[in-house]
């Protein structure tokens, strides 16, 4: 897995690349948790690099959200493979983060809802 | 024509990349779609992954970390779709019957458990035996696959 971490004013951004599986998640949780402590209300973790991901990923995924939500903070998710959008759909976690299909509609879509909706 | 692709997992630390390796060239031999290549590589690393984490095989006194018998993986191809065999000899553990927690849209989403209902849905069928001491997986994995979801009233 190769992640980047690029900050922006309105989220902090993810970029995955390759594999976020048993042996890559717990990068992506130190990472992630990491901008939680530092006050970042918004994620976005961008996909569109993203080869494979199994449950031990979905899991970050969710306990990110579970810090996030009571604050009003948003993860989205943007530019999913459609094999990969599958998962989101079939677990219905597809409801609980933001779909986009790119890093700039992630943006944009976090900039126009105001926090707590 | 059938073909058949058969892994022994002796030493899980070391092991797992490699059966995930060689699931993707056996897939990519198949020329899978890339959706039915990830499911079968879903399938195997969760219900694999579900085996190690709660499995307790007997050690292997000459290979520390290693187990010495085997968690075995076949996966045979019938053109039409993909059957998938996983055993181990670990407690009794039934991916069918297992409670697994899934989003149901309203209550906030759980940690954990997500694996046995993406193995479920994913999977056109699953049976589970013991047999000697053994667990037995079975899966089949359709090439056209329909989609299930894990929050879906049944």
């Amino acid at each position: 897995m190769l992640l980047q971490h690029i900050d922006h004013p309105g989220a902090a951004i993810l970029a995955v690349a390759g594999r976020l599986d048993n042996a890559t998640a717990q990068e992506l949780e130190k990472t992630a948790l990491d901008q939680l402590e530092r006050g970042v209300r918004n994620l976005i973790m961008d996909f569109s690099e993203l080869e494979y991901i199994n449950s031990a990923g979905l899991r970050v995924l969710v306990m990110c959200y579970q810090r996030l939500q009571p604050g009003g903070g948003h993860i989205a998710i943007c530019g999913v493979r459609d094999y990969i959008a599958e998962v989101f759909d079939i677990s219905g976690y597809n409801r609980i983060f933001r779909m986009c299909t790119s890093r700039e509609q992630a943006l944009s879509d976090l900039e126009a809802t105001p926090a707590g909706q | 024509m059938t073909t058949r692709f058969d892994f022994a997992l002796n030493c899980p630390e070391h092991d797992h990349a490699g059966l995930m390796r060689a699931v993707e060239q056996y897939a990519d031999e198949l020329a899978l779609s890339a959706s039915v290549r990830f499911r079968l590589l879903l399938l195997i690393d969760e219900i694999v992954s579900n085996s190690l984490q709660h499995g307790q095989t007997p050690s292997d006194p000459a290979n520390p970390g290693c187990s010495a018998e085997p968690v075995r993986i076949v996966i045979t191809d019938h053109d039409a779709g993909l059957t998938i065999e996983i055993t181990d000899n670990g407690p009794p553990f039934d991916p069918a019957a297992h409670p697994a927690p899934s989003y149901d849209g309203q209550t906030p989403p759980k940690i954990g458990g997500m694996g046995l209902c993406l193995i479920r849905k994913m999977a056109a069928s699953l049976r589970y035996e013991r047999l000697d001491g053994r667990n037995h997986v079975r899966i089949t994995l359709t090439k056209e696959p329909e989609e299930n979801r894990c929050c879906s009233s049944t």
